[in-house]
């Protein structure tokens, strides 16, 4: 990576010589971040945390998320004093108006959410990543085609485009598939895709002029050789910063959606899959911001942690591989 | 430069049509009709209507017509039973509201109140609420942008900057649902039912809205400082004996507008996006409440009329933004013509 290697050439030529071997390249990267940012390992602990908790919720849920406690709904947890509804202490976090146990159910939507954001922000950096390279590379009619798109998309905001999106295919057949999972994964995917096209455009037209794309040309390099060669190495980097910090973005919007009440369906059979999400929390809770905030404030809690951390890990990871950014220059994500 | 404008114009106004028609078209592909209640939002109205006013209505209001002639008429017009013209959107006239049917949206948006001044219009009260957001933007992302600049590698600026990413990343509606919890339900500092005469009533909306464009302004505006701060014109202001503020006002600050007004136009997009939800969420009178009610409610001719609101500031901020770099920058202006 040619960015990388201006960075190392001269302060961290010793480490380098100190570790033969290994891969110096990581060790580095990740010794620079944690070197000057002490908090990066809480983030990244955070992050791994929501990872584990997502893989191994169901089995250290205390209570099954579908079940209804009939004689136990809105119980507040115990931990917070109240006259009426005193909390049990079977129930972290108390129940909800079905005597669902809230603590699981957040667990629960932990999975669902995150999988939404490492289901769709592959697909929309495919896309993306594909649309970049042809329009960058190629230029021609494909490129002023993404120009024009871009130009009007960024004068619709792309949350009102997800929203529709959301809003055509939750009646229809395919919208009910996973609770309406497959409709936001669709939802991001359409949304996501196009500023990292952009993003890929402007890499590769700098790349394309540099000496050694220029000097495998002229040794008769086929473009698709130079392409898998000498390009898509250049814009990994971009592309993986890109998506980390694209998942804070899909679980903001997924809880938006939710909030508004065009997330998830929250299901009643433990069976299915996706249960409920943050953003199925959120639209619930909603109706108790007053009589149990408990249900509002836990899952706006889990999704502030999680955007933090990600959104940290993603500025950090850019800092880190890109030394030319200077924090001015704004990558815009989804929105 | 006259050329160059005019361009930008032509350019804006096909967005705008695309923007147009790509909404009219989705809008109307989501299943449903303006004139049922849907399923869960209204549980105690009948959900049905019969056939025969459906039809009705549906005829009234042109939804028999196939959606590209419905566009036309929606943007250019159409003929009335007395036989007259009726000019569409290209005079500005906004329609019939679907859901609050016998006002027209015009009426709706930009109409007064009764005993009301024209300042408590839909229309105005959230460009009320834009301009003061925008204020405490860059009030706040301003100062402690160039605090943080001036106090470089100190525990002040570190503060800052971790401050800075963390109001970045949190949504605002999520500090918004807070905020409501905290000092209405708890502390019962706001109303519930804000009137929205007195000031407090503004401060929780405006603060949620503007925290997050802030932190990246502060970002934003620290970087340009310390990248000005490093030129020549500051040591020879320096060294012409002129004191700290006046160099930082007047040679720094100024030479850091640059990517200090770039920022504006993402940032009104962010308001953009977010503002109906924030207006939702705390019952401001705004046209984004409206807009909520609208998309759920498949008010066709408010949900086109409030996306083509967005859609020109979002147009005419860029335009805006444009027009400034040359007054910034001259250089700017010499490459452009």
């Amino acid at each position: 990576m040619k960015t990388l290697t201006m960075r190392e050439s001269t302060d961290d030529l010793e480490s380098i010589q100190a570790a033969p071997g290994g891969d110096w390249r990581r060790r580095s990267l990740l010794g620079r971040i944690s070197r000057t940012h002490p908090m990066f390992w809480l983030f990244a602990g955070i992050a791994i945390f929501f990872i584990l908790i997502a893989i191994i919720g169901p089995f250290i849920a205390p209570h099954n998320p579908t079940d209804f406690h009939w004689e136990q709904g809105n119980l507040h947890p115990i931990w917070v004093p109240q006259n009426q509804y005193t909390g049990s202490d079977v129930y972290l976090l108390g129940t909800d108006t079905n005597g669902r146990d809230n603590f699981s159910r957040l667990i629960y939507g932990t999975r669902t959410t995150l999988l939404l954001a490492f289901i769709s922000v592959p697909l929309a950096a495919l896309l993306g990543i594909t649309v970049g390279i042809v329009s960058g590379y190629f230029g021609g009619r494909t490129d002023s085609l993404l120009m024009h798109f871009t130009d009007i998309f960024s004068a619709f905001p792309a949350i009102l485009f997800s929203i529709l999106i959301m809003l055509i295919f939750r009646h229809r057949p395919f919208g009910g598939w996973l609770n309406g999972f497959g409709v936001l994964v669709l939802a991001f995917f359409l949304v996501g895709w196009v500023s990292l096209a952009r993003l890929v455009r402007g890499a590769v037209l700098s790349i394309k002029q540099e000496l050694y794309v220029e000097a495998a040309r002229a040794t008769g390099l086929k473009e698709k050789r130079i392409l898998f060669r000498y390009i898509l190495p250049n814009i990994i980097g971009l592309v993986i910063i890109w998506s980390i910090a694209a998942i804070p973005r899909v679980i903001i919007l997924e809880a938006l959606l939710g909030y508004i009440g065009i997330g998830i369906t929250p299901d009643i059979e433990e069976a299915h899959f996706v249960v409920t999400s943050w953003g199925g929390l959120l639209s619930e809770g909603r109706l108790a911001i007053h009589a149990n905030p408990v249900r509002l404030i836990a899952p706006a809690v889990c999704v502030i942690l999680a955007a933090l951390s990600f959104t940290f890990i993603g500025d950090e990871l850019r800092d880190s591989l890109d030394p030319r950014s200077n924090r001015s220059r704004k990558v815009s994500l989804i929105s | 430069m006259i050329l160059y404008l005019g361009r930008r114009l032509i350019w804006s106004l096909v967005v705008l049509l695309a923007v147009a028609g790509l909404t009219f078209y989705l809008v109307h592909l989501i299943p449903g009709n303006p004139w049922e209640t849907r399923t869960g939002q209204r549980r105690f109205t009948s959900n049905q209507i019969d056939a025969n006013t459906l039809k009705t209505l549906n005829h009234r209001y042109g939804l028999d017509k196939p959606v590209w002639q419905q566009f036309v008429v929606y943007l250019i017009g159409f003929q009335n039973e007395n036989g007259d013209f009726e000019c569409g959107f290209i005079c500005g006239n906004l329609g019939p509201s679907l859901r609050q049917r016998g006002r027209t949206v015009n009426e709706i948006l930009f109409d007064a109140p009764e005993n009301g001044s024209i300042w408590q219009s839909r229309f105005a009260y959230t460009m009320r609420l834009a301009i003061w957001v925008t204020v405490v933007i860059l009030l706040l992302g301003i100062s402690i942008g160039v605090l943080a600049a001036i106090k470089q590698d100190t525990w002040i600026d570190r503060s800052i900057a971790v401050f800075s990413a963390t109001i970045m990343a949190i949504p605002n509606f999520i500090i918004g649902l807070l905020a409501i919890i905290v000092f209405a339900s708890m502390l019962h500092l706001i109303s519930v039912r804000a009137t929205w005469s007195k000031p407090q009533d503004w401060i929780i909306p405006v603060v949620v809205l503007a925290l997050a464009p802030a932190g990246m302004l502060a970002r934003i505006t620290r970087s340009a400082v310390l990248e000005a701060s490093h030129g020549d014109y500051v040591r020879t202001a320096r060294s012409k004996g002129l004191t700290e503020p006046q160099i930082v006002t007047w040679h720094i600050l100024k030479n850091a507008s640059i990517p200090i007004v770039t920022y504006t136009g993402p940032l009104l997009v962010e308001f953009v996006a977010f503002s109906f939800v924030i207006e939702a969420m705390f019952g401001f009178p705004g046209f984004g409440r409206e807009y909520y009610e609208a998309i759920t409610n498949l008010d066709y001719p408010m949900i086109m009329a409030i996306t083509m609101i967005y859609g020109v500031i979002i147009i005419l901020a860029n335009f805006v933004i444009d027009l400034l770099y040359g007054f910034l920058d001259p250089r700017i202006r010499i490459a452009e013509t």
